[in-house]
C-alpha cells in the first residue's frame, strides 16, 4: 500500500501555521447576506462606518432617527451604516490521480492540501468562513463554510484524510463546478487548487466558471518535470487518468513540440483567468510553498 | 589491400548482408517501454506530427541508419582482418646477420645491427626470418614472432671468433628453399660472397644491406698454423709451420711460446722459396705442449693477431717381441724411432707374438698365425661394442694395407689375399705366419718395416694429433672410434664416428687431451685480409606501408568513438 504523500503531522505545521497567522487576504466589498465579520459588505446595518441617510420609515430603529437634522430640516431621517460581514471561502482542492502521480517526482497533491490549507487559515483567522469541496471528477462537499480560527484544525484534519484515501479518478472541471453552482451558495471567493489537466483543457475550465456567480482564484500547480519531460527514445505514454496509451518516439522534435503545447496551455489558462477576472497564481509543487503564497497575501498586491 | 580472414567477396557479401540487417531492423516496429505521465495531453499534442513507428513504419531516420551501418562496417572490417598486400604474394625474406669475426672490425656490427633493425621495420612478421651466421647459425627471429624479440636476442650476441659462413649458409637455403618463386637474402654484414657461388644458387636472390659499408681496413693476422712430424725423423719431435699476411706496410714482430714459455725469436726460420711471412719452427718437443703465436701489432681485428695449436703427444710405443719372432722383427724394430722393445711386463703397450704365446695375453697384439688356421690373410678383432665397417676403414687406411703387393702374396701363396674383421676381447691383428717365411719375400720387401710400424702404432692407439684446429674447417684426420672425445662445456659429444668435426670458432676444445684440451684458431685468410668476393646488389628498402594490426587498431578505435557517439546521440534523443 502506497504511504500517503503527506500526513496530519506534516500538513499542521506549526511553523507553517504562524507564519500564516500573519497574513490577510485583501478583499473588496462582500456581498450582503452573511453573518456578522471584517469585512465591509453591500448591506447596511448596524455599522461604524456611516454610510447615508434615508427618510424614516415605519419600522426604522429610532436609534438611528438623527435628531439634530430633524431640529434643522424638521423632517424625521436615519442614518444609515456599513454593515460588515465575513466572505466565504470556497476552497476546492483537486484530488483527481493526476494530482497524486509521482513518478516524475513530488505528487502535486501536497502543494495543493498544504495551500487549501493556507488559504483556509488566512481566512479563518480574519473571521472569514470556509468550506471545504474537493473535486475530481465530480464535486465533493467535505465541509460546509465554517468561521473562527478554531476550524483550522478540523480543516487540516480533513485535509489529512483527503491526502490518506485512494485517490479519485479523473479531472472534469465542468461537472464538478457546475456541481458548485448548483449549491446556491453565498457569494463568495471560489479558489480552485490544480493541476488543471482537464482533458477538456482551458476551454472546460472557461465554460465552467461561466456558471459561477462567485469571485474566483485560480492556484495552478506546476512541476518541473511537465514543463520538460526527461522522457526520451520509443515510449508508450499512459495517462494516469484515463489510461489511454500513446506509442511515441521522443525526438527532440517532438519534444520542443510538447514544450510547446504545455506553454500553449499555461498562457491559455492566464487568458482564461483574466477574461473570468481572477487571480491566477502559479504554484510549482517542488518550491518553498510560503515563498510562493505571499505575494497573494501582501497588502495591495491582490484584492479578491 | 587483402583481408586475413575473408575474401573480397565474403568481405562484400558481409557488407550487404549487414546493411540488409539494419535497413530491416529500422523498419521494424520496436517495442516501446511504459511511461506513465500525469497526463498525455501536450503529448498528443505533440504526437499529432511526429507518430511513432509501427511494424514496417516508413524508413524515417537516415542518418541513424547511416551511422549503425558505418559502426557495423567497421567491426566487420576489422573482423575480416585487414592487411597491407596479399600475405601469399609478398616475398618471404631471409635476412642474414653476420657474425663472423670479420664484423669486429670498427663499426661494422654495430652499423649491421642498424641496418637490420630498419629493415625489419617494414616486413610483415610472417614474411620474414632473421638467422645469425657466426660460428653456427642460429635464428634470431622466427616468422611471426614479435621484432621486440630480437633485441633481446642481440643483445647477448657479438662478432664471433669465425670465418664468414654465409656461402654454406645460402647453399643450406638454396635446399630448404619454399617451393613457389626465388627466395630473398639479405645479407646484414660483409661477409664475401662469391659470384661462382650466386652462379650455382640461381633460385636465391641475394642482396646485401648497406653494400658500400665494406671497408677494407689495414689489417695483419695469422693465417696458417700447422704441425708435421719433424723431417728430422725424430718420433718426439715435430716441425711447425706459421704464416702471416697482411695489408701492414711493416711486418710486424711475431712472437712464439711453448706452454707460455718464450721461444727464441732466431728459432723463427722464413720458409725458403714461399712468400714473405712464412716461418717454420723446428724440432719442437711433441709432448702435447700449447704452442702460442702472437702479433704484436694494433690493427683493425685482434682476433686474427693470437694463434694456439696444440702438439701432438708422441711417447715412442712400448712393445713387447716373443722371442720366436726376435731375428725377424727385432731388427725392424729396432730401426722404428718411435719403438721402444720392452719384456713382457705390464707397462708394454703391444705384444708382437706367434699363435698359441701367452705374450701378452690382455694387450693388443700383431700375431702370427698359421694360414691353415686362418682362411685370411689378415684378420682384425676389435671389441664388440665398435662398428666392423668402420673398424675396418680405419685399420686397412691406418695399416697401410692398400699398399701391400696383395698380387704378389696371392701368387706366392697359391691363395686369396683377404681382410676379415672380427668380434674379441682384445685389439688383435692376426697375419698369416708364413709371410714371415723366405717363400714370400714380404720381409725383404721396403713394405715390411712400414707395415710393422703402421701396425704396431694402430694397436697402440697412438693418437695422431691434429695437423691443423681451425675454426669453420674440418679436422684434419678422422677421430679414431673409441679415443677420448670432443666435448662442449656442457659435456655434449661433438664429434661422431664418420663425421669430421668443424670447431665453430676459435678458443679452446673441451674434452680431447684432457687436461690438455684442443685449440682452435682462426686461420682465415678471407677475414684477415677483408676479401670481399663478389659485387651484391643493393638491398631495397621496404617501406612499411600498412600494418596490419595497426589498421584493425584504428579500426576498433573508430568503431568505439562512433559507439560512444551514437550512445551520447541516443541519451540526447537525437536518434531512437
Amino acid at each position: 500500500m502506497t504511504p500517503p504523500p503527506v500526513t496530519f503531522e506534516e500538513l499542521f505545521d506549526p511553523a507553517f501555521l504562524a507564519t500564516l497567522s500573519r497574513w490577510s487576504l485583501a478583499a473588496r466589498r462582500v456581498s450582503g447576506g452573511g453573518r456578522h465579520g471584517a469585512r465591509l459588505s453591500q448591506d447596511f446595518g448596524p455599522g461604524i462606518e456611516f454610510k447615508d441617510y434615508r427618510p424614516y420609515a415605519a419600522g426604522d430603529d429610532l436609534r438611528a432617527v438623527d435628531w439634530n437634522l430633524y431640529r434643522r430640516l424638521g423632517k424625521v431621517f436615519v442614518r444609515i451604516f456599513e454593515e460588515e460581514q465575513d466572505l466565504p471561502i470556497y476552497l476546492l482542492p483537486d484530488v483527481s490521480r493526476s494530482m497524486f502521480h509521482r513518478d516524475a517526482g513530488v505528487p502535486g497533491i501536497v502543494a495543493a492540501l498544504r495551500c487549501t490549507l493556507a488559504l483556509a487559515a488566512v481566512g479563518l483567522n480574519h473571521h472569514d468562513c470556509a468550506g471545504l469541496f474537493a473535486f475530481a471528477q465530480k464535486l465533493e462537499v467535505l465541509s460546509k463554510p465554517k468561521s473562527g480560527p478554531s476550524q483550522i484544525l478540523p480543516v487540516a484534519r480533513q485535509l489529512a484524510q483527503l491526502a490518506a484515501r485512494p485517490p479519485g479518478d479523473r479531472t472534469d472541471l465542468p461537472v464538478s463546478l457546475r456541481r458548485l453552482a448548483s449549491l446556491n451558495l453565498r457569494r463568495g471567493l471560489v479558489v480552485l487548487i490544480s493541476d488543471f489537466f482537464d482533458p477538456g483543457g482551458p476551454a472546460a475550465l472557461h465554460e465552467a466558471l461561466r456558471a459561477l456567480r462567485h469571485r474566483v482564484v485560480v492556484i495552478q500547480l506546476v512541476r518541473a518535470a511537465d514543463a520538460t519531460p526527461k522522457i526520451g527514445g520509443d515510449v508508450r505514454l499512459t495517462d494516469c487518468e484515463s489510461g489511454e496509451a500513446t506509442d511515441l518516439t521522443i525526438t527532440p522534435r517532438v519534444l520542443a513540440r510538447y514544450q510547446a503545447a504545455y506553454k500553449t496551455f499555461n498562457n491559455e489558462l492566464s487568458r482564461v483567468a483574466r477574461a473570468r477576472r481572477a487571480h491566477h497564481v502559479r504554484i510549482d509543487v517542488e518550491a518553498d510553498l510560503i515563498v510562493q503564497l505571499a505575494p497573494l497575501f501582501e497588502p495591495g498586491a491582490v484584492s479578491v | 589491400m587483402t583481408f586475413a580472414n575473408l575474401s573480397l567477396a565474403g568481405l562484400l557479401g558481409g557488407l550487404a548482408a549487414i546493411a540488409t540487417l539494419l535497413y530491416v531492423l529500422q523498419r521494424l516496429r520496436i517495442r516501446h517501454r511504459v511511461v506513465t505521465v500525469a497526463t498525455t495531453l501536450f503529448w498528443r499534442a505533440a504526437a499529432e506530427e511526429a507518430p511513432a513507428r509501427t511494424f514496417r513504419e516508413r524508413f524515417r531516420h537516415p542518418w541513424a541508419y547511416a551511422l549503425f551501418l558505418l559502426i557495423a562496417a567497421l567491426l566487420w572490417l576489422a573482423f575480416a582482418g585487414p592487411a597491407s598486400r596479399p600475405q601469399s604474394e609478398a616475398p618471404f625474406q631471409v635476412l642474414v646477420m653476420d657474425g663472423s669475426a670479420g664484423m669486429a672490425v670498427g663499426t661494422r656490427y654495430a652499423d649491421a645491427v642498424a641496418a637490420l633493425r630498419a629493415h625489419l621495420r617494414g616486413l610483415p612478421a610472417d614474411r620474414r626470418q632473421v638467422l645469425w651466421s657466426g660460428g653456427s647459425v642460429r635464428p634470431l627471429l622466427n616468422p611471426g614472432e614479435h621484432a621486440l624479440l630480437l633485441e633481446k636476442r642481440l643483445a647477448d650476441l657479438a662478432p664471433e671468433a669465425a670465418p664468414a659462413g654465409v656461402e654454406a649458409l645460402l647453399r643450406q637455403l638454396a635446399v630448404e628453399k619454399r617451393t613457389g618463386g626465388d627466395l630473398q637474402v639479405v645479407i646484414f654484414g660483409d661477409a664475401p660472397v662469391r659470384s661462382e657461388t650466386l652462379a650455382l644458387l640461381p633460385h636465391l636472390s641475394v642482396t646485401r644491406a648497406d653494400s658500400d659499408a665494406r671497408r677494407v681496413e689495414a689489417n695483419t693476422g695469422i693465417t696458417a698454423l700447422g704441425v708435421v712430424a719433424a723431417a728430422s725423423g725424430a718420433w718426439d719431435r715435430v716441425d711447425v709451420y706459421v704464416r702471416v699476411e697482411g695489408s701492414s706496410p711493416t711486418a710486424p714482430a711475431l712472437r712464439a711460446t711453448l706452454d707460455d714459455r718464450a721461444l727464441p725469436a732466431t728459432d723463427l726460420r722464413p720458409v725458403s722459396g714461399a712468400a714473405a711471412g712464412s716461418f717454420l719452427l723446428l724440432n719442437l718437443p711433441a709432448a702435447g705442449g700449447l704452442l702460442t703465436f702472437e702479433l704484436e701489432v694494433a690493427d683493425a681485428l685482434k682476433t686474427d693477431n693470437r694463434a694456439s695449436l696444440r702438439l701432438p703427444n708422441r711417447p715412442k710405443l712400448r712393445v713387447a717381441l716373443s722371442p720366436s719372432l726376435d731375428a725377424v722383427l727385432r731388427t725392424v724394430l729396432t730401426a722404428d724411432p718411435a719403438v721402444e722393445l720392452v719384456g713382457a711386463s705390464a707397462d708394454a703397450q703391444v705384444a708382437i707374438r706367434q699363435q698359441g704365446e701367452l705374450l701378452g695375453a690382455d694387450l693388443p697384439a700383431l700375431e702370427f698365425v698359421p694360414a691353415a688356421a686362418q682362411p685370411a690373410a689378415f684378420l682384425i678383432v676389435h671389441p664388440a661394442t665398435l662398428e666392423p665397417a668402420v673398424v675396418f676403414e680405419h685399420a686397412v687406411k691406418a695399416i697401410g694395407l692398400k699398399e701391400i703387393d696383395a698380387m704378389a702374396l696371392a701368387e706366392a701363396s697359391g691363395r686369396s689375399i683377404e681382410v676379415t674383421v672380427s668380434t674379441g676381447p682384445q685389439w688383435q691383428f692376426a697375419v698369416w705366419q708364413e709371410l714371415l717365411s723366405e717363400q714370400f719375400n714380404f720381409t725383404q720387401s721396403r713394405a715390411f718395416p712400414l707395415f710393422v710400424a703402421n701396425a704396431v702404432r694402430w694397436l697402440a692407439g697412438a693418437p695422431g694429433g691434429y695437423a691443423y684446429v681451425a675454426a669453420g674447417q674440418p679436422l684434419p684426420e678422422e677421430t679414431w672410434p673409441g679415443t677420448e672425445p670432443i666435448l662442449d662445456a656442457q659435456g655434449l659429444r661433438l664429434d661422431y664416428p664418420g663425421v669430421p668435426f668443424v670447431p665453430d670458432k676459435a678458443g679452446e676444445l673441451a674434452g680431447q687431451g684432457g687436461s690438455s684440451p684442443l685449440m682452435a684458431s682462426l686461420l682465415d685468410p678471407g677475414t684477415t685480409l677483408s676479401w670481399t668476393g663478389g659485387a651484391l646488389a643493393p638491398a631495397k628498402s621496404v617501406s612499411p606501408g600498412f600494418d596490419g594490426r595497426r589498421i584493425l587498431l584504428w579500426l576498433l578505435l573508430a568503431a568505439f568513438v562512433l559507439l560512444g557517439w551514437e550512445w551520447y546521440l541516443h541519451q540526447t534523443g537525437r536518434v531512437p
